[in-house]
């Protein structure tokens, strides 16, 4: 029965979402709607003045009503209120193992923990967009609170109620969108008449906490991306991309780049220790449509720093920010259907997402006619020179969306090879490295100066000044490294000496700001509090990018491995570690068998701690999984992982020392603390002027 | 005035809207290749570093049924059909043999095999990728029948789960084998 009452609320989602889209819209259907329903002093002949497309020659602007707009805060509200009880009615019923619904049927069971029967309820097509929509009407919600101001209290954002009107508008129609696909591709609310006695149980390679994890933060991540579509699309149509609308913007690009960096450090994270492989990287298609959205939101917070503080790069930046959606959307319709085969992460019942895909078309179709429309009337109010900072941030975006055309061509080329009938290449790791290590070593040689050169205009010669003392620290690294192992390879060599360069850059000009900056009298401590919790986040997220690619690049070259069929009692030397095989035992999970093995872990000969790596056997899909052990070390990180017993009694042992890989997960959460830094000063400051407002 | 650059994001997206909803019926696991029926064409691989045998179509051609698997260290599909390839070579009692596909660096295929387990008669190493081309390899991992006059009978594209094993691979095998 609540299932239905999800249902329901779904329904009602998408027509609230339709009513929202109408009601803020400025057509004057929206405003004549208006009139009637207040019976406010509009006038009726003003509202029904000819108005073609709506945008252009709207003069009686729903903003000037703007006690009204509090009485549609209720739209976002619901909207919310109903994606809430659509969840908790999914959510429900996978508590309950109803099994009549045949997405708890499809990958739950009723010997499933609890806790991943909740987190079953996310990963299943239906399961996972009824999340995007819940997370696009979360970020609906806070997007009316930021744009329509609380009473009638003045506002910077009521002197351009159309843009807001606007963005509110789309978003509702988005989320309408949404809720449609959602409905026909995979209702997650079908009832069968017969319900099966049990489910097949959840995908084994899913049934990890992390794992889980990923998917709240990989929509909430589209769901900022969604909000910066609206807002870009709302600039363009009032021909009103301009600081404002970046300032609005501001909040939502770094929240999708948090988001989608969290997935992505989760993802990485899984393959390296559930796979059990020791490599956290693969190019495979679900982690290419996790990358694609990382890679234009990382451009497009660059872009959108030069639009509000220059009022520059305009066209591109809406380009970005439409984009960033739409590749977005679609990573999740390649990883939703079956165009690639049954991925191990959507085992189950793969779908065409036709919905996904022609919602996908229509929207995206507008939008760049949208696009193309209004971008040739834009003026750049001013133009920058050559070497400045603009420049440096327009050169670092087209990279970084350069990679991604190339991930995304990587990642489609195959499929539309094979509908053409012909055969071809197979695009894995070594094409892109091939493709992307031009592009994306100039883009690192950029990071590590562009952030010290001045806006507008600055000199070659200034710059080469300011970044004398990187450099030589980066040669020296670089000098240190090659002497020490003297026959590196120079592709490591080359990544090593850029991670160096964007550390040692990042360093001193923190330092030239702290300590070269003359105080006026007060405290060094006033320097610190003077650069901002913008300045610390971008420093913070350079610097972890740079310890990735130094921990990425050592590991590789570095890495040890061994594998051998050892016995019990056996000891096994990697890097500076013994490992000592005690054997296996077979254990009872919560709803698998596992076989663990038992490793003694001495370094130098000193007992550090006990590794864990497990075989378990899912008995309902019938499925094997791999657990490693991994023990994060001072000099790098111990992977080990235990096969198949061999015909000689023992068993494969496979042991890899992967030295300074973690840099790699530090560097990953450096970049995550320098997005939270930026999103929590933010939330921090909305908190406390509206405090001081309301007072 | 109108036709500025700004209209190249349109049809970029037109183009490859049109391309994804012009191919929206296609199933694409169920590849139409155009080597099915057709013999298999010439090859001779080397080992794999510290092996003896490599692979040639001598080893296809003699008498019996046999599988080719194209796998590679570097495709993640191929570890989740491993342990499906293994059970293959237990239970349909034919040959099978690896191939193994564009390695950065030959120990790879090595390590991973050590690792996961060799269900193989033989390796064959494909560094350059020109027998998977010739083989019309489009995306590892992909599954050969083979009969025993080297005819490639079956092909199969995207990695071997119990369902494909057991509802098609299995009986095609037992089909061939008469």
């Amino acid at each position: 029965m609540l299932a239905e009452f999800g249902h329901f609320a779904l329904l009602l989602i998408v027509v609230t979402g339709f009513g929202q889209a109408v009601l803020f819209s400025p057509a004057w259907l929206s405003s004549t709607l208006r009139a009637s329903l207040q019976s406010s002093s509009v006038s009726l002949a003003s509202a029904s003045s000819p108005s073609g497309n709506g945008s252009a020659s709207l003069t009686p602007a729903p903003g000037h009503l703007p006690a009204q707009a509090d009485h549609f805060l209720i739209l976002p509200i619901a909207i919310l209120g109903l994606g809430l009880v659509a969840e908790a009615a999914l959510i429900h019923a996978f508590v309950v193992s109803d099994f009549s619904l045949p997405i708890v049927a499809d990958v739950s069971h009723s010997s499933t923990p609890i806790l991943f029967r909740i987190g079953a309820a996310f990963t299943p097509n239906g399961g996972a967009m009824l999340l995007w929509v819940l997370a696009a009407s979360l970020a609906n919600g806070a997007l009316a609170v930021q744009l329509l101001p609380p009473s009638k209290e003045r506002s910077p954002l009521q002197d351009d109620p159309k843009l807001s009107y606007n963005a509110l508008s789309i978003l509702g129609l988005l989320i309408a969108v949404l809720g449609i696909v959602t409905l026909i591709d995979a209702d997650p609310f079908a009832r069968i008449p017969v319900a099966p006695l049990d489910g097949r149980g959840m995908n084994p390679q899913s049934q990890d906490m992390l794992r889980v994890l990923r998917e709240p933060f990989l929509y909430l991540g589209l769901a900022a991306l969604g909000v910066i579509f609206t807002l870009t699309l709302s600039g363009l149509i009032e021909r009103k991309f301009d600081r404002r609308t970046a300032e609005y913007m501001r909040f939502w690009t770094v929240l999708a780049w948090l988001s989608l960096s969290a997935a992505i450090a989760i993802n990485a994270y899984r393959s390296y220790s559930q796979q059990a492989w020791g490599n956290w990287w693969y190019w495979d298609t679900a982690e290419n449509s996790l990358l694609l959205p990382w890679l234009i939101t990382t451009a497009l917070i660059h872009c959108r720093a030069v639009l509000e503080k220059t009022e520059t790069l305009k066209c591109w930046t809406a380009f970005l920010g439409i984009s960033a959606l739409a590749v977005g959307w679609f990573g999740v319709y390649l990883t939703r259907s079956d165009l690639f085969g049954p991925l191990s992460e959507t085992l189950s019942k793969p779908s065409n997402s036709i919905a996904l895909l022609i919602g996908f078309c229509i929207l995206f179709a507008g939008a760049y006619y949208m696009f193309w429309q209004r971008t040739d009337q834009m003026t750049e109010p001013r133009a920058f020179g050559l070497i400045s900072r603009e420049s440096g941030m327009f050169i670092n975006s087209v990279m970084l969306a350069l990679i991604a055309a190339v991930v995304l061509i990587g990642t489609i080329y195959p499929l539309v090879l094979r509908w053409l009938g012909g055969d071809g290449i197979t695009v894995g790791a070594p094409f892109y490295v091939e493709v992307l290590v031009p592009i994306v070593v100039p883009l690192l040689f950029l990071m590590g100066f562009a952030p010290t050169v001045r806006w507008r205009q600055d000199d070659t010669w200034l710059i080469g000044g300011r970044m004398k003392l990187a450099a030589i620290l980066s040669l020296i690294i670089v000098l240190f490294v090659s002497i020490r192992f003297i026959d590196l390879s120079p592709a490591p060599l080359i990544a090593i000496g850029l991670a160096g360069w964007i550390l040692t850059a990042s360093l001193s000009d923190l330092w030239a700001r702290l300590w070269r900056q003359p105080d006026h009298g007060e405290s060094k401590y006033r320097n610190l509090q003077l650069l901002g919790p913008r300045y610390i986040s971008m420093t913070l997220a350079h610097i972890g990018l740079a310890v990735v690619i130094a921990g990425g690049a050592a590991s590789s070259v570095w890495e040890e491995q061994i594998v051998i069929s050892a016995r019990a009692g056996q000891s096994i030397q990697a890097g500076p570690y013994n490992l000592q095989y005690e054997g296996v035992s077979l254990l009872a999970g919560e709803n698998y068998a596992t076989r663990q093995a038992t490793f003694i872990l001495y370094r130098h000969s000193l007992p550090v701690t006990e590794l864990f790596p497990e075989i378990r056997y899912y008995p309902i899909r019938g499925v094997e999984t791999r657990e490693a052990g991994i023990w994060h070390g001072r000099d790098g990180d111990l992977h080990v992982s235990v096969g198949d017993r061999t015909d000689d009694g023992g068993r494969i042992v496979s042991v890899r020392f992967l030295p300074m890989m973690p840099w790699v997960w530090t560097g990953m959460i450096l970049m995550l603390i320098g997005g939270s830094i930026s999103i929590l000063t933010r939330i921090f400051l909305r908190f406390q002027k509206n405090g001081v407002s309301t007072s | 005035m109108r036709f500025s650059l700004a209209v190249i994001p349109l049809v970029l997206f037109a183009a490859l809207a049109g391309v994804f909803l012009l191919n929206i019926d296609k199933d694409s696991s169920v590849v139409p290749s155009v080597l099915i029926d057709k013999p298999t064409p010439e090859f001779s691989l080397p080992p794999l570093p510290g092996r003896e045998n490599g692979l040639s179509r001598a080893d296809l051609i003699k008498g019996e049924v046999s599988v080719l698997n194209v796998f590679a260290s570097w495709c993640i599909p191929c570890r989740a059909e491993h342990p499906m390839i293994k059970r293959l070579s237990k239970e349909a009692g034919v040959a099978v043999f690896g191939l193994n596909y564009k390695e950065k660096d030959p120990q790879d295929g090595v390590k991973w095999l050590a690792e996961l387990g060799d269900p193989y008669k033989a390796v064959g190493m494909d560094l350059s990728g020109r027998t998977g081309i010739d083989f019309g390899v489009y995306g590892v991992p992909e599954t050969f029948i083979i009969d025993g006059n080297g005819q490639i009978r079956y092909k199969h594209v995207g990695p071997v789960t119990a369902d494909v094993l057991k509802t098609v691979l299995l009986p095609k095998i037992a089909e061939l084998k008469g």
